[in-house]
């Protein structure tokens, strides 16, 4: 038989542990939107229920009660197991009931950083009960060897993969085919639909994440007899598995099922591989199978994981304009220099602790709190500058401010590559991707013998100006010195990431976090933004990694684990993921840290450390979506609220003239779309458009639902590919990116506003500024007195009325000097009175000199306001002229009648 | 959520592939706690002699209980020693010796944070069994001048750098290996190491070296702890043509690997680097434990004088459920650092029992070493300046996993490579 096929076969037991892993991964994530790193937990579970059973015990994996009840029988197995599955559905239940109900409306990363919670409640509590020695577990499925030539498998391992493919057959079909299953699918189509329809949601979800527990839990059972039964040993099985949950899409169980299997087989063929060929890395090949493989489903496929319609849908926490720098800043740095002379030995240790964990959290506030990209490789990155910076300042001899430079901007380098593929996925898979980015770089890298020695690299310095900067001379240790330099550090990282925030990079960024698309149609880089996010960040992280090495003066690989790197994370979020101050925070909460050493002086928690602890992460995020800092921010906001409507609103000054120049109504042609061509799928839905604007003039787009007019902007802005020539006041457009054509003079606002709901009116104009790329942008404030908007400029756009809102999507897109204005349904959500005022003001635009091309349904003001109008009709514009001859244009009557409800509009 | 889980395998694996973990506790030599199953002659523990003496403080380094390992008990043994050693032995030279413990909490800062607090309380010495964070609590000795005695490492920067003694020989296994397949004429041997650094790295700088300078090819497998079922990586191995295996990690590492063997129906000598496996491990690898060969630091013969002597101490100074195998490692080096500075009465602070331990002027027996002497300053290579130990001790697995018998097993000659 061929060696290739073997080795495949060999890795069916492993595939088939990620794949049963996979499975609960996907019913969680389908019904209630966690992506649950707690999965894993909860086999364990099940497992030691089960292997507790079959010796005539039953485990209490609760405090304050016996470790252990004697039956007066050994459980045979299908008791055990039945009873073990079931304690797992209850406890899924328990879950569900007291925690992610809660959190229904959370954010997925909120979720998700819950479910670390629970994974290490759950972990602490087998530790406490049971211990960490294994507990064996006899097989349960067939034993038996079977041979092909001189190669032997062992049955159970087949069997596993047998009954995984046919759970996971059987979970698929009740869901395709029973009622419950349908009910289920409407329910996580839009919980909304389910309300509407009478079911209750709470009860589908409940139910569901019983079948996940248990899922899990049988998993547990049956991987027990294979993988050694202990605390942490089914943990780090959590990086394949998503990657097999993902190539599922978190969807579809088969194909989740099959990717799982996938990657323990090409596992093992690399296994054989690397054994083939020398020059293959000896570590961490396996690691990087499931990286691959979620690469090239998430990059080719390039799909977002489906969303849940949920009805309340809330983005990251807010993030919270620093209005004063200087006081707090220089409060915090007198502190934090009092504290360093202040404190002594294991307490001065623990401050420096904190302050370089705050220096790694502020990283994940700029790439995650601003850009909304979730790294969960932040700390490897950390650990990428200080494993360089061992061979550059004791092989090389780079001195101090240089070597941990250089290191920071390797890290840089790698961080970039870590964010490449969120340039084409978003949400939750970029956590994932980065996991395990960050698993393959400890793997390959941080555990190879061949790179770093058994002790770790050392670190020689740091000096400056002949200053003796070391965390140590003799010992002495920590040093006041060294504290002052990690104090400077973590004031500078902390100034430069508040100033990130007010500057335009950052309303860039938030604006990317909030909306990709609409901070593209605001003529922002997304690309570019993401990538500076991650470059920014990592350089941030790889300071502290530096400072960290600096401190410890070696660096091993336990200080950058992919699993302290998550639980940093969760710190981070709990802290505060969005703002400065929870980031500082965040390294006060972190391991070895002010907090941790406080609690383990003062209570002596032992064992219950780690169960105290991911309790108090689990209660934060119920209490505090937005971390330990969101209450102190909220209330912040609340005071200057009260201030803010003491001011009485200005009237809107229409008399405000933008440009200097005089409006040439009717001038030469400044948009010219012709044959322009949009097909999704077989569906046309532009069909050889052409339009041409005038400049200076008001063109309206009309036509009955669905004839392709949102369609026609987005392909004239370039948000959807499609065939044909754009060109702008003689530029050809055609083929570029839509930010491009956005500065190119292409102003774009979209029907449902995409405004950023954290930012002020202010900021949110502000990013529009960027789309005047070399022209210079318009004057904010004018911008603001044209559209009445002065009064509301320091407001956040969340707490706006409608048609206000309307208003500054439109100033966003003015303020960037377009050539053009396309507006998609301004009017939308205004009642007749506010349409008219819109009205006149999209005139004093007009006659300020910019052009305007709008949809909109009230088609009052499409006839009165208009100079011209083009009627489309399933994709084709079928009429064209000044708003008399549209009015009594036959075809376009006919086009009005054909649709369901129109015909009154058409004529008034 | 604040543990660095896999620390936890470097401790592991500090006890194992330095052939560590050996001193195995079976039901024959300590009463379980279901009764007084073997009754200890309190005779054993000779005639008391009380220290009265200046004070000399000893730091023990554990890394406490989380949810990856528990290796506290090192610090039980090393308390029981320490007790038995100020009642019956008159502590060290006459001097009462104190102790001062600390818990790493398996963080690289908490390793860190107990350095500085050996150093704050000045003690005359830190002793550690096995630590996961062993080179960062070296490492934030350094500049200190206190002497780091350390009963099993595979620290390079504990093995080469001053001021540190290791009471094993990180490449004995492997020198027993050679010897092994030397003397079966074997001329390949397959390593599955488990894929963290403690174990790789030796592996691959020593062990590599060491087989091919006795005309032996050594085909090496790195399975990630990661793995589930590494039956792959032991199939790549075999395939190969080795005719001796060896299994370098921890317990179930090596239940897994031999099962793995097992199924191929391996035929040759199969090596585990752990001595003791326990009982329950054993049972789930089909036909047991019985003829794999495993090499170990120390004994657990209950027949020989120093286990007896050590489970009379634990029985008189700590409770009989602390008699573990991580209790017998405190207890080994404690008494091994006593013995080493009895008789060098001018060693009383750190300096001068740096010096006392670089200059011991003969090789002593060492406590619970079948056999095995120690000299501190007399290195068996001159790449492991820091190794007290030469020799190991070899035994054969019984089908429960349990050691049968312990044999003295010379690997000097095989130290002399390169």
């Amino acid at each position: 038989m061929d060696q290739h096929l073997i080795f495949l076969l060999l890795g069916l037991a492993n595939g088939a542990v990620y794949a049963a892993l996979a499975l609960s991964l996907v019913v969680t994530y389908r019904t209630s939107g966690v992506v649950n790193f707690g999965t894993a937990a909860m086999a364990l579970l099940g497992a030691y229920m089960y292997a507790f059973l079959r010796e005539g015990e039953v485990l209490l994996p609760l405090p304050f009660l016996p470790k252990t009840v004697e039956l007066p029988v050994y459980l045979g197995f299908w008791p055990a197991a039945l009873i073990a599955v079931a304690v797992c559905a209850a406890v899924g239940l328990l879950l569900y009931v007291g925690l992610f109900r809660l959190l229904r409306a959370a954010p997925p990363v909120g979720k998700a950083v819950a479910s670390i919670g629970v994974m290490v409640v759950l972990t602490g509590l087998f530790t406490e009960r049971v211990g960490t020695t294994a507990v064996p577990v006899d097989p349960i499925l067939p034993t038996s060897t079977w041979t092909w030539g001189d190669v032997r498998i062992t049955s159970d391992r087949v069997w596993f993969a047998v009954v995984i493919v046919v759970i996971s057959v059987l979970l698929a079909a009740a869901y395709r085919f029973t009622m419950f299953g349908l009910v289920t699918r409407a329910a996580a189509e839009t919980e909304k639909g389910a309300y509407v329809s009478g079911i209750s949601p709470d009860r589908i979800a409940g139910a569901n994440w019983m079948i996940s527990a248990s899922v899990a839990g049988a998993a547990g059972i049956l991987i027990a007899p294979i993988v050694p039964l202990t605390p942490i040993g089914y943990t780090l099985f959590i990086v394949p598995a998503l990657a097999a949950a993902i190539l599922g899409q978190f969807s579809s169980l088969v194909p989740a099922v099959v990717g799982g299997l996938a990657i323990g087989m090409l596992q093992s063929e690399t296994t054989y591989l690397a054994g083939q060929h020398t020059w293959l890395p000896t570590s961490g090949m396996n690691e990087l199978i499931p990286l691959l493989l979620i690469l090239l489903v998430l990059v080719v496929r390039a799909r977002p994981l489906p969303s849940r319609g949920v009805i309340i849908r809330q983005n990251l926490g807010r993030a919270p304009r620093p209005r004063s720098l200087l006081g707090p800043g220089v409060v915090a740095t007198i502190m934090g220099v009092v504290a360093m002379f202040a404190l002594d030995g294991p307490w001065r240790a623990a401050l420096i602790t904190s302050l370089i964990m705050a220096i790694i959290c502020l990283s994940s506030v700029v790439v995650t709190g601003y850009a909304g990209q979730i790294s969960l490789a932040q700390l490897t990155l950390a650990g990428v500058a200080g494993f360089l910076l061992g061979p550059l300042t004791t092989d090389w001899d780079i001195p101090f401010p240089i070597a941990p430079l250089l290191a920071a901007l390797a890290a840089t380098a790698v961080g970039v590559v870590v964010g490449l593929p969120a340039l084409r996925i978003r949400g939750l898979p970029v956590a994932v991707v980065t996991l395990a980015l960050g698993v393959v770089i400890e793997a390959l890298w941080f555990h190879n013998p061949d790179y770093v020695s058994v002790s770790g690299n050392d670190i020689a310095g740091p000096e400056l100006f002949g200053l003796d900067l070391h965390s140590r001379v003799g010992g002495e240790f920590p040093r006041v010195q060294f504290g002052l330099l990690v104090l400077v550090l973590v004031v500078i990282v902390a100034v430069g990431v508040a100033k990130l925030r007010t500057s335009r990079l950052g309303s860039a960024m938030l604006a990317v976090r909030a909306n990709e698309r609409s901070a593209a149609g605001a003529g922002v880089d997304v690309v570019q933004v993401k990538l500076v996010a991650f470059a920014i960040a990592s350089f941030i992280a790889g300071l502290g990694g530096t400072l960290l090495g600096y401190f410890q003066s070696n660096v091993t690989f336990q200080s950058f684990t992919t699993l302290v790197g998550l639980a940093l994370f969760g710190t981070a979020y709990v802290a505060g993921i969005t703002s400065v101050s929870g980031g500082l925070v965040g390294g006060v909460l972190a391991a070895g840290g002010l907090v941790a050493v406080l609690t383990e002086e003062a209570f002596d928690l032992g064992e219950w450390f780690a169960i105290v602890t991911g309790v108090g992460l689990v209660i934060t995020i119920v209490k505090n979506p937005e971390g330990v800092v969101g209450p102190i921010h909220a209330a912040l906001a609340r005071r200057r609220e009260s201030k803010l409507d003491e001011v009485s609103p200005r009237p809107a000054r229409s008399d405000v003239r933008l440009r200097s120049e005089e409006p040439a109504p009717g001038g030469e042609v400044v948009l010219s779309v012709s044959d322009v061509r949009v097909t999704y799928g077989g569906v046309v839905a532009v069909d050889g458009a052409d339009l041409e604007v005038r400049r200076g003039t008001i063109v309206g787009l009309i036509g009955p639902n669905g004839a392709g007019k949102t369609t026609l902007l987005d392909a004239i802005g370039g948000f959807t590919p499609s065939t044909g020539t754009v060109r702008l006041a003689g530029r050809d457009l055609t083929g570029l990116a839509p930010h491009r054509r956005v500065r190119a003079g292409l102003g774009r606002t979209f029907q449902q506003m995409q405004l950023y709901d954290d930012l002020t009116v202010n900021e949110n104009v502000g990013v529009g500024a960027v789309a005047s790329g070399d022209r210079a942008a318009l004057d904010l404030d004018a911008t603001l007195a044209l559209l009445g908007l002065a009064d509301v400029a320091e407001r956040p756009v969340g707490e706006l009325a409608q048609g206000r809102r309307q208003l500054v999507s439109i100033a966003r897109a003015l303020i960037g000097d377009p050539e053009v204005l396309l507006l998609d349904e301004p009017a939308g959500g205004l009642d007749t009175r506010e349409s008219q005022w819109l009205g006149q003001q999209l005139r004093s635009i007009r006659d300020s000199g910019v052009t305007i091309v709008l949809i909109d349904h009230d088609m009052h003001l499409v006839l009165n306001l208009c100079d011209s109008i083009s009627v489309l009709d399933f994709g084709r514009v079928i009429a064209s002229g000044p708003p008399s001859a549209i009015k009594t244009d036959p075809a376009v009557a006919a086009a009005y009648l054909g649709a369901t409800h129109a015909a009154e509009t058409v004529a008034p | 959520m604040h543990r660095t889980r896999q620390s936890a395998l470097v401790v592991l694996v500090a006890l194992t592939v330095l052939g560590a973990a050996c001193t195995s506790k079976d039901d024959d030599v300590s009463s379980g706690s279901d009764g007084p199953a073997t009754t200890i002659d309190p005779e054993i523990l000779g005639s008391p002699d009380e220290a009265d003496g200046e004070p000399i403080t000893i730091g023990v380094v554990t890394d406490g209980r989380t949810d990856a390992i528990d290796n506290t008990q090192v610090a039980t043994g090393a308390q029981a020693a320490v007790d038995y050693a100020n009642d019956y032995l008159g502590g060290i030279n006459g001097h009462v010796v104190e102790i001062e413990t600390c818990e790493t909490g398996q963080t690289p800062s908490g390793a860190t944070t107990c350095a500085v607090e050996m150093i704050d309380k000045d003690v005359d010495a830190v002793l550690v069994g096995v630590l996961g964070q062993d080179a960062a609590v070296f490492n934030g000795l350094a500049g200190s001048g206190i002497p780091y005695f350390i009963y099993a490492t595979a620290a390079q920067d504990i093995l080469l750098k001053p001021g540190a003694f290791a009471l094993s020989n990180p490449i004995a296994g492997f020198g027993a290996g050679v010897r092994l397949a030397t003397e079966n004429d074997v001329d390949r041997v397959a390593m599955a190491v488990i894929d963290v650094p403690a174990a790789s790295g030796p592996v691959a700088q020593i062990a590599t070296p060491l087989f091919e300078d006795a005309g032996i090819t050594l085909d090496l497998v790195n399975v990630s702890p990661q793995v589930a079922d590494m039956t792959p990586q032991i199939q790549e191995a075999l395939s190969q043509g080795a005719e001796q295996f060896e299994l370098i990690g921890t317990e179930q590492f090596i239940a897994s690997g031999l099962k793995a063997l097992r199924q191929a129906q391996f035929d040759g000598n199969v090596v585990s680097i752990v001595s003791d496996i326990s009982e329950e491990i054993a049972a789930t690898v089909p036909g047991g434990f019985e003829g794999v060969l495993a090499y170990s630091a120390t004994t657990s013969d209950p027949d020989d004088p120093d286990v007896q002597l050590q489970n009379a101490v634990m029985a008189e100074y700590a409770s009989d459920e602390d008699n573990a195998s991580l209790a017998a490692i405190g207890y080994i080096t404690v008494m091994a650092f006593i013995a080493a500075l009895t008789g060098a009465t001018d060693a009383v602070d750190a300096a001068s029992i740096t010096a006392a331990l670089s200059a011991m002027p003969e090789p002593i027996p060492l406590p619970m070493g079948g056999g095995i002497t120690f000299q501190c300053g007399t290195p068996p290579a001159p790449f492991l300046p820091n190794v007290c130990v030469t020799n190991i001790l070899q035994t054969a697995l019984g089908e429960d996993g349990q050691p049968t018998d312990f044999e003295f097993i010379d690997v000097s000659e095989f130290m002399q490579f390169g």
